[in-house]
């Protein structure tokens, strides 16, 4: 017989809450979903989410993305908290290891995007504070950084150089086998 | 309630309030470092009162000088090193210490699953029998990086110190500096940044004429309230006349205060008891740990002797009752995964590794055995590792261990790693290698 604590706790996996884009586009999504976002879930337990989330930072091009981005991986988290209860059989560790390769493939498509959608994704990523979605977007830019020369990544990312020919060759003389 | 209540901390209310106001003047710092998506121009730049670019009629996505931290705190040394270079802003968050602090921990906890190793190989510049410890060492230093699986150790930094010094001894490390222990003078190395500082010669070391018993006792740790590097230094007040040993011990201690300057200077309370000579000290949240000295006319107490960086007092950490303090090659003293750590050779061939954390007054609660490990000989442990794996280091190896199977599984032979620049398959007349796990940081010593 399910216990009254359970049976409340269904209730909440299933709750839905609004999302409104700056575009004013709604959003449907579970409260499992909603809660990666550390932003939202804050807004739940104060009890500020009747009538929907309006998040005027973010576009509906891009929430339509971290929506998905959460929907995956609030059903990991789900499927990890089942699997951590008792079982640890070699079919059970089979099954998380296949669930964590999947992830990692979703993850690495889901950053197949461009410069512009990749920089608005860490933008609503830092703005609705998802530990997980900033990680992964900003180590995606260290890694296009990795190895480049100023000039590469100033060309890169339309930077423009604005430090004075004497400080840059200050800089490089400072460590110039760095930049050999 | 009808807008967002900004909540996720200083992040998001910052950020809140800057998409609030696209148009107003950006933040001094904040202003190159918009990366622009689609204006051919830099918006930064357009910001700028001097240049008269036109403003873009969309506002474009921004990334706050947090966000870039964020970026560039996942970035190798060299690679961050070069960033300075791209414009102020970059440069600007880069310079701060700050961010020296948040990339040695994203360093740090990036190496926790494969930990990265920093090697030097001791050559001798001959070999004269009998010597209880060389002192022909080659003074070239050379500091290799190496991961398992790696195919090659690759050159980090390399110094020549032309006669400097003539024995080498076990390296002190913290947060990505390395101190060189010789017998003649102290050297501190940031292998990741080639930075190098050679300590000022002490007065407090002149016995008499032609005296010589000199002391080669010294670590390198952090001090937590003051964010300074420490290096601590032993030396004797005297000698006795019959065994020419030295006398009356002291510390002194130089902080590295990044502007090249500074001197040796005494530390004012006075030891428990004298620290082993030749030992070179393990820094643990805030504390060195030295061996005592089995010298001692009085009986040694049953601990190591400690000294907290931050007030600079001294104390005894006591061992487990089966670790006898002062018999020699019995237990090798290290740091790992920011406890204090003990191998302990039981037996012929079982070491026990014992582990204690370190919280104020450097007396943990007590020390946790955590593994026996069944080989033969002394070790250095390296780290723990998943799947119940230990590292372990000798002088000249680099070993997996596995608990569960009490087997060796993998062994690296550090005189036949393939070595960056150097076309030898061996090296000449090796006397050991210096192993240690490391964090590659920025953090600086000089200027």
């Amino acid at each position: 017989m399910a216990s009254a604590g359970s049976g409340d706790e269904k209730a909440a996996a299933a709750a839905m809450i609004t999302l409104i884009s700056s575009d004013n586009e709604k959003f449907e999504v579970t409260e499992a979903t909603a809660t990666l976002s550390q932003t939202i879930r804050h807004m739940i337990e104060d009890g500020c989410t009747d009538g929907g989330v309006p998040l005027p930072n973010v576009t509906s091009k891009i929430l339509a993305r971290v929506i998905e981005y959460c929907k995956k991986h609030a059903t990991a988290a789900a499927g990890e908290e089942g699997s951590s209860s008792s079982f640890s059989d070699a079919a059970f560790l089979e099954v998380d290891r296949a669930f964590l390769e999947e992830l990692e493939e979703f993850d690495d498509a889901f950053l197949e995007v461009d410069r512009a959608t990749l920089f608005d994704l860490i933008l609503a990523a830092n703005y609705l504070d998802i530990k997980g979605l900033l990680n992964l977007t900003c180590q995606k830019v260290a890694d296009s950084v990795k190895g480049k020369t100023p000039e590469q990544i100033r060309e890169m990312y339309n930077i423009v150089n604005d430090l004075t020919p004497e400080e840059e060759a200050e800089i490089r003389r400072e460590t110039q086998w760095a930049f050999e | 309630m009808s807008a967002l209540v900004p909540l996720g901390g200083e992040r998001s209310r910052r950020r809140y309030q800057r998409s609030a106001t696209p148009d107003g003047p950006a933040p001094a710092l904040e202003r190159c470092i918009s990366l622009v998506k689609e204006h051919p121009l830099n918006h930064a730049a357009s910001k700028k009162r001097k240049r008269k670019t036109n403003t873009p009629e969309e506002p474009v996505p921004e990334l706050s000088d947090e966000i870039v931290h964020d970026i560039l705190i996942r970035l190798p040394v060299t690679t961050i090193l070069q960033c300075k270079a791209v414009c102020k802003a970059w440069r600007a968050i880069i310079s701060d210490p700050l961010f020296t602090r948040a990339h040695l921990r994203w360093s740090a906890s990036r190496c926790e699953q494969n930990p990265c190793l920093i090697v030097s190989p001791h050559t001798l510049d001959r070999v004269i029998r009998g010597e209880d410890w060389p002192t022909t060492f080659s003074n070239h230093i050379r500091f290799y990086q190496w991961q398992q699986d790696a195919s090659m150790a690759t050159l980090m930094h390399e110094k020549d110190f032309g006669n400097e010094f003539r024995s080498v001894y076990f390296f002190a490390h913290c947060d990505g500096l390395v101190l060189a222990l010789t017998d003649t003078r102290l050297y501190l190395f940031n292998p990741a940044t080639r930075e190098s500082l050679t300590l000022p010669d002490s007065n407090r070391d002149y016995l008499g004429p032609g005296v010589e018993p000199r002391c080669c006792c010294a670590a390198l740790g952090l001090d937590p309230r003051t964010g300074m590097y420490k290096v601590v230094r032993a030396f004797y007040r005297s000698m006795d006349p019959d065994t020419t040993m030295g006398r009356n011990m002291g510390m002194e201690i130089f902080t590295i205060s990044g502007n090249g300057g500074g001197s040796w200077r005494e530390t004012m309370d006075d030891l428990p008891y004298p620290a082993a000579n030749f030992s070179t000290g393990v820094t643990v949240n805030g504390f060195l740990f030295w061996r005592v000295s089995k010298h001692h006319r009085e009986r040694p107490p049953w601990g190591l002797l400690h000294l907290s960086l931050a007030d600079e007092t001294f104390g005894i950490t006591r061992l487990p009752d089966s670790v006898d303090p002062v018999l020699p090659n019995t237990f090798a003293l290290d740091e790992l995964h920011g406890e204090l750590c003990i191998s302990e050779l039981t037996s012929e061939e079982f070491v026990t590794i014992w582990t204690l954390p370190i919280q104020d007054g450097a007396q943990g609660r007590y020390w946790e055995q955590r593994c026996v490990v069944r080989v033969c000989g002394l070790f250095h442990p390296v780290a723990f590792l998943p799947d119940d794996q230990i590292m372990l280091a000798t002088g000249y190896t680099i070993s997996i261990y596995d608990m569960a199977t009490a087997k060796l599984t993998t062994e690296y032979q550090m005189g036949r790693l393939k070595y960056q620049g150097h076309r030898a398959r061996t090296w000449k007349n090796i006397f050991v290698f210096n192993i240690q796990r490391y964090t590659e940081s920025l953090v600086r010593i000089s200027v």
